[in-house]
Protein backbone atom coordinates (compact mmCIF):
# COMPACT_ATOMS: atom_id res chain seq x y z
CA UNK A 1 0.00 0.00 0.00
CA UNK A 2 1.45 3.41 -0.92
CA UNK A 3 0.20 5.07 2.29
CA UNK A 4 0.65 3.81 5.84
CA UNK A 5 -2.25 4.27 8.24
CA UNK A 6 -1.59 4.59 11.95
CA UNK A 7 -3.94 4.59 14.93
CA UNK A 8 -3.51 6.95 17.86
CA UNK A 9 -2.59 5.19 21.13
CA UNK A 10 -3.33 6.88 24.47
CA UNK A 11 -0.93 7.22 27.41
CA UNK A 12 -2.07 3.84 28.81
CA UNK A 13 -1.16 2.17 25.53
CA UNK A 14 -4.80 1.71 24.48
CA UNK A 15 -5.64 1.91 20.77
CA UNK A 16 -8.65 4.18 21.14
CA UNK A 17 -9.52 4.17 17.45
CA UNK A 18 -9.67 0.39 17.39
CA UNK A 19 -11.84 0.42 20.51
CA UNK A 20 -14.23 2.82 18.81
CA UNK A 21 -14.31 0.66 15.69
CA UNK A 22 -15.10 -2.45 17.74
CA UNK A 23 -18.12 -0.66 19.14
CA UNK A 24 -19.62 -0.10 15.68
CA UNK A 25 -22.15 -2.38 14.04
CA UNK A 26 -20.78 -4.66 11.35
CA UNK A 27 -22.29 -2.78 8.36
CA UNK A 28 -20.64 0.42 9.60
CA UNK A 29 -17.30 -1.35 10.12
CA UNK A 30 -17.46 -2.70 6.57
CA UNK A 31 -18.11 0.76 5.13
CA UNK A 32 -15.43 2.31 7.29
CA UNK A 33 -12.92 -0.35 6.22
CA UNK A 34 -13.68 0.34 2.56
CA UNK A 35 -12.88 4.03 3.04
CA UNK A 36 -9.71 3.26 4.98
CA UNK A 37 -8.54 0.78 2.34
CA UNK A 38 -9.05 3.43 -0.35
CA UNK A 39 -7.12 5.93 1.74
CA UNK A 40 -4.22 3.48 2.11
CA UNK A 41 -4.20 2.67 -1.63
CA UNK A 42 -4.90 6.07 -3.19
CA UNK A 43 -4.63 8.73 -0.51
CA UNK A 44 -7.01 11.53 -1.47
CA UNK A 45 -6.03 11.62 -5.15
CA UNK A 46 -9.11 10.02 -6.68
CA UNK A 47 -11.71 12.05 -4.89
CA UNK A 48 -10.20 14.73 -2.70
CA UNK A 49 -13.56 15.63 -1.22
CA UNK A 50 -13.81 12.27 0.54
CA UNK A 51 -11.39 13.78 3.05
CA UNK A 52 -12.83 17.07 4.22
CA UNK A 53 -11.38 19.67 6.49
CA UNK A 54 -12.91 20.50 9.87
CA UNK A 55 -13.03 23.74 11.82
CA UNK A 56 -9.59 22.84 13.23
CA UNK A 57 -6.78 23.30 10.68
CA UNK A 58 -4.89 20.10 9.97
CA UNK A 59 -7.68 17.85 11.27
CA UNK A 60 -9.66 16.09 8.58
CA UNK A 61 -12.74 13.91 8.57
CA UNK A 62 -13.64 10.95 6.42
CA UNK A 63 -17.23 10.91 5.28
CA UNK A 64 -18.71 7.49 5.87
CA UNK A 65 -22.43 7.42 5.43
CA UNK A 66 -25.09 5.09 6.71
CA UNK A 67 -27.95 5.51 9.14
CA UNK A 68 -25.22 7.01 11.36
CA UNK A 69 -22.87 9.65 9.95
CA UNK A 70 -19.49 8.28 10.93
CA UNK A 71 -16.75 10.89 10.80
CA UNK A 72 -13.43 9.38 11.84
CA UNK A 73 -10.93 12.17 12.42
CA UNK A 74 -7.37 12.00 11.15
CA UNK A 75 -4.40 14.02 10.03
CA UNK A 76 -1.76 13.76 7.33
CA UNK A 77 1.46 12.43 8.78
CA UNK A 78 2.05 13.94 11.25
CA UNK A 79 5.63 12.66 10.90
CA UNK A 80 5.79 11.99 7.15
CA UNK A 81 2.96 14.03 5.68
CA UNK A 82 3.34 12.61 2.17
CA UNK A 83 3.21 8.92 3.07
CA UNK A 84 1.17 8.58 6.24
CA UNK A 85 -2.18 9.25 7.81
CA UNK A 86 -2.88 8.90 11.53
CA UNK A 87 -6.40 8.03 12.66
CA UNK A 88 -6.83 10.13 15.76
CA UNK A 89 -10.31 9.33 17.01
CA UNK A 90 -13.74 8.11 16.05
CA UNK A 91 -16.57 10.59 15.91
CA UNK A 92 -20.04 11.07 14.47
CA UNK A 93 -21.97 14.01 13.14
CA UNK A 94 -25.56 14.29 14.26
CA UNK A 95 -27.27 17.11 12.43
CA UNK A 96 -24.33 19.43 12.13
CA UNK A 97 -23.06 18.73 15.65
CA UNK A 98 -20.11 16.62 16.67
CA UNK A 99 -20.43 13.58 18.91
CA UNK A 100 -18.37 13.77 21.08
CA UNK A 101 -18.54 17.54 21.38
CA UNK A 102 -15.50 19.45 20.14
CA UNK A 103 -14.21 16.27 18.52
CA UNK A 104 -11.86 18.11 16.10
CA UNK A 105 -10.22 19.98 19.01
CA UNK A 106 -9.79 16.71 20.91
CA UNK A 107 -8.28 15.16 17.79
CA UNK A 108 -5.87 18.07 17.52
CA UNK A 109 -4.57 17.40 21.06
CA UNK A 110 -4.03 13.76 20.18
CA UNK A 111 -2.15 14.83 17.09
CA UNK A 112 0.22 16.89 19.28
CA UNK A 113 0.77 13.86 21.51
CA UNK A 114 1.70 11.79 18.46
CA UNK A 115 4.10 14.46 17.22
CA UNK A 116 5.80 14.56 20.65
CA UNK A 117 6.17 10.78 20.95
CA UNK A 118 5.48 9.04 17.63
CA UNK A 119 7.03 5.73 18.71
CA UNK A 120 4.74 5.16 21.67
CA UNK A 121 1.67 7.15 20.77
CA UNK A 122 0.68 5.50 17.54
CA UNK A 123 0.59 2.02 16.09
CA UNK A 124 0.14 0.74 12.54
CA UNK A 125 -3.56 0.47 11.78
CA UNK A 126 -5.06 -2.97 11.98
CA UNK A 127 -8.28 -3.63 10.14
CA UNK A 128 -11.14 -4.80 12.35
CA UNK A 129 -13.68 -7.16 10.77
CA UNK B 1 -1.20 -5.79 -1.67
CA UNK B 2 -1.31 -9.58 -1.47
CA UNK B 3 -2.30 -9.23 2.18
CA UNK B 4 -5.05 -6.86 1.11
CA UNK B 5 -6.52 -9.36 -1.37
CA UNK B 6 -6.29 -12.23 1.11
CA UNK B 7 -7.89 -10.14 3.82
CA UNK B 8 -10.83 -9.13 1.63
CA UNK B 9 -11.26 -12.69 0.38
CA UNK B 10 -11.40 -13.88 3.96
CA UNK B 11 -13.64 -11.04 5.18
CA UNK B 12 -16.03 -11.55 2.29
CA UNK B 13 -16.96 -15.00 3.56
CA UNK B 14 -19.38 -12.93 5.64
CA UNK B 15 -22.18 -12.03 3.23
CA UNK B 16 -23.41 -8.98 5.11
CA UNK B 17 -19.90 -7.57 5.46
CA UNK B 18 -19.12 -8.21 1.77
CA UNK B 19 -22.24 -6.41 0.57
CA UNK B 20 -21.77 -3.43 2.85
CA UNK B 21 -18.11 -3.08 1.84
CA UNK B 22 -18.88 -3.25 -1.89
CA UNK B 23 -21.89 -0.93 -1.57
CA UNK B 24 -19.53 1.60 -0.05
CA UNK B 25 -17.07 0.95 -2.87
CA UNK B 26 -19.80 1.60 -5.48
CA UNK B 27 -20.58 4.91 -3.83
CA UNK B 28 -16.96 6.05 -3.62
CA UNK B 29 -16.18 4.80 -7.13
CA UNK B 30 -19.10 6.76 -8.54
CA UNK B 31 -18.02 9.82 -6.55
CA UNK B 32 -14.49 9.51 -7.90
CA UNK B 33 -15.71 9.08 -11.47
CA UNK B 34 -18.04 12.08 -11.39
CA UNK B 35 -15.16 14.13 -9.99
CA UNK B 36 -12.80 12.76 -12.69
CA UNK B 37 -15.26 13.39 -15.55
CA UNK B 38 -15.97 16.92 -14.38
CA UNK B 39 -12.26 17.71 -14.10
CA UNK B 40 -11.51 16.07 -17.43
CA UNK B 41 -13.90 18.57 -19.00
CA UNK B 42 -12.59 21.48 -16.94
CA UNK B 43 -16.02 22.20 -15.47
CA UNK B 44 -16.86 23.66 -12.09
CA UNK B 45 -19.61 22.08 -9.99
CA UNK B 46 -21.80 25.05 -10.95
CA UNK B 47 -21.28 24.35 -14.65
CA UNK B 48 -22.10 20.68 -14.17
CA UNK B 49 -25.16 21.72 -12.22
CA UNK B 50 -26.33 23.95 -15.08
CA UNK B 51 -25.76 21.20 -17.63
CA UNK B 52 -27.29 18.36 -15.63
CA UNK B 53 -30.07 20.10 -13.75
CA UNK B 54 -28.71 18.62 -10.50
CA UNK B 55 -28.24 21.13 -7.68
CA UNK B 56 -24.60 22.13 -7.01
CA UNK B 57 -24.99 21.22 -3.31
CA UNK B 58 -26.11 17.76 -4.34
CA UNK B 59 -23.15 17.40 -6.71
CA UNK B 60 -20.82 18.40 -3.88
CA UNK B 61 -22.31 15.72 -1.63
CA UNK B 62 -22.09 13.12 -4.38
CA UNK B 63 -18.45 13.93 -5.15
CA UNK B 64 -17.56 13.59 -1.48
CA UNK B 65 -19.22 10.14 -1.46
CA UNK B 66 -21.63 11.45 1.13
CA UNK B 67 -24.78 9.73 -0.10
CA UNK B 68 -26.55 6.42 0.28
CA UNK B 69 -28.44 6.16 -2.95
CA UNK B 70 -28.88 7.75 -6.35
CA UNK B 71 -31.87 7.24 -8.58
CA UNK B 72 -31.48 5.95 -12.12
CA UNK B 73 -32.88 9.28 -13.25
CA UNK B 74 -30.03 11.19 -11.56
CA UNK B 75 -27.44 8.87 -13.10
CA UNK B 76 -29.02 9.43 -16.51
CA UNK B 77 -28.80 13.20 -15.97
CA UNK B 78 -25.06 12.85 -15.31
CA UNK B 79 -24.73 10.56 -18.33
CA UNK B 80 -26.34 13.17 -20.60
CA UNK B 81 -24.37 16.07 -19.15
CA UNK B 82 -21.05 14.25 -19.63
CA UNK B 83 -22.33 12.76 -22.90
CA UNK B 84 -21.14 9.27 -21.97
CA UNK B 85 -22.80 5.88 -21.92
CA UNK B 86 -24.29 4.80 -18.59
CA UNK B 87 -23.37 1.18 -17.97
CA UNK B 88 -24.93 -0.58 -15.00
CA UNK B 89 -24.27 -4.26 -14.47
CA UNK B 90 -23.94 -6.94 -11.81
CA UNK B 91 -20.52 -8.42 -11.26
CA UNK B 92 -18.68 -11.05 -9.23
CA UNK B 93 -17.09 -10.20 -5.89
CA UNK B 94 -13.66 -11.22 -7.14
CA UNK B 95 -13.93 -8.63 -9.93
CA UNK B 96 -15.13 -6.16 -7.33
CA UNK B 97 -12.06 -6.74 -5.16
CA UNK B 98 -9.79 -6.20 -8.16
CA UNK B 99 -11.69 -3.02 -9.02
CA UNK B 100 -11.09 -1.64 -5.52
CA UNK B 101 -7.36 -2.04 -6.06
CA UNK B 102 -7.14 -1.01 -9.71
CA UNK B 103 -8.77 2.39 -9.87
CA UNK B 104 -6.91 5.23 -11.51
CA UNK B 105 -7.73 8.54 -13.11
CA UNK B 106 -7.33 7.23 -16.68
CA UNK B 107 -9.76 4.43 -15.99
CA UNK B 108 -12.35 6.83 -14.63
CA UNK B 109 -12.10 9.39 -17.42
CA UNK B 110 -14.32 8.76 -20.46
CA UNK B 111 -14.32 10.62 -23.75
CA UNK B 112 -17.55 12.33 -24.68
CA UNK B 113 -19.68 10.71 -27.38
CA UNK B 114 -18.42 12.80 -30.31
CA UNK B 115 -14.75 12.52 -29.35
CA UNK B 116 -15.14 8.81 -28.77
CA UNK B 117 -16.98 8.00 -31.99
CA UNK B 118 -14.70 10.15 -34.13
CA UNK B 119 -11.78 7.86 -33.32
CA UNK B 120 -13.37 4.53 -32.41
CA UNK B 121 -13.77 1.91 -35.12
CA UNK B 122 -12.11 4.16 -37.75
CA UNK B 123 -8.58 3.52 -36.43
CA UNK B 124 -9.50 0.09 -35.19
CA UNK B 125 -10.23 -3.29 -36.61
CA UNK B 126 -13.43 -4.91 -35.42
CA UNK B 127 -13.30 -8.68 -35.37
CA UNK B 128 -14.81 -11.72 -33.75
CA UNK B 129 -12.47 -13.74 -31.56
CA UNK B 130 -12.51 -17.51 -31.10
CA UNK B 131 -15.22 -17.28 -28.44
CA UNK B 132 -17.55 -15.47 -30.83
CA UNK B 133 -17.04 -12.19 -28.97
CA UNK B 134 -16.80 -8.90 -30.89
CA UNK B 135 -13.60 -6.96 -30.23
CA UNK B 136 -12.15 -3.68 -31.49
CA UNK B 137 -8.37 -3.38 -31.58
CA UNK B 138 -5.95 -0.70 -32.75
CA UNK B 139 -4.29 -1.52 -36.09
CA UNK B 140 -0.79 -1.44 -34.68
CA UNK B 141 -1.61 -4.05 -32.10
CA UNK B 142 -2.73 -6.50 -34.79
CA UNK B 143 0.67 -8.04 -35.28
CA UNK B 144 1.40 -11.44 -36.67
CA UNK B 145 4.92 -12.84 -36.63
CA UNK B 146 5.46 -14.74 -39.87
CA UNK B 147 7.62 -17.83 -40.12
CA UNK B 148 11.21 -17.04 -41.23
CA UNK B 149 12.31 -17.98 -44.77
CA UNK B 150 15.53 -19.53 -43.48
CA UNK B 151 16.60 -21.08 -40.14
CA UNK B 152 17.56 -18.48 -37.54
CA UNK B 153 20.91 -18.53 -35.80
CA UNK B 154 20.83 -17.83 -32.08
CA UNK B 155 23.62 -15.55 -30.79
CA UNK B 156 24.86 -17.17 -27.54
CA UNK B 157 27.01 -14.16 -26.58
CA UNK B 158 23.95 -12.14 -25.60
CA UNK B 159 23.07 -13.00 -22.04
CA UNK B 160 19.78 -11.23 -21.44
CA UNK B 161 18.32 -10.98 -24.91
CA UNK B 162 19.09 -13.25 -27.82
CA UNK B 163 19.46 -11.49 -31.16
CA UNK B 164 18.47 -13.33 -34.27
CA UNK B 165 20.65 -12.99 -37.34
CA UNK B 166 17.84 -12.85 -39.81
CA UNK B 167 15.39 -9.97 -39.38
CA UNK B 168 12.05 -10.92 -37.93
CA UNK B 169 9.30 -10.69 -40.40
CA UNK B 170 6.28 -8.94 -39.17
CA UNK B 171 3.05 -8.56 -41.03
CA UNK B 172 0.77 -5.71 -40.09
CA UNK B 173 -2.88 -6.12 -40.74
CA UNK B 174 -4.95 -3.02 -41.11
Amino acid sequence: MPFILYDYVNEDGLNEFQEWTLGLEKPHRAKLNERLDKLAIYGDVLHPEMLSGTEVPGIKKIRCRGNVQLRPLLCNGPINIKREYTLLMGAKEVGSKWVPRNAPSQADKKKTEVINDPINRRIEHENVL
Amino acid sequence: MKTFFNRLKSNFSDKDYAHNYMESHSVSRLAAQIYALRNQRGWSQEQLSALSGIAQERISKIESADFDSLTMKTLQKFSRAFDVNLHIAFDSFSHGILDVANLNREKLEIKSREQDLSTSFTNQTVFVNGDGEWKAMNHLRMVEVAAPRQPLKIMPSETNWQNLEAPQEIALHG
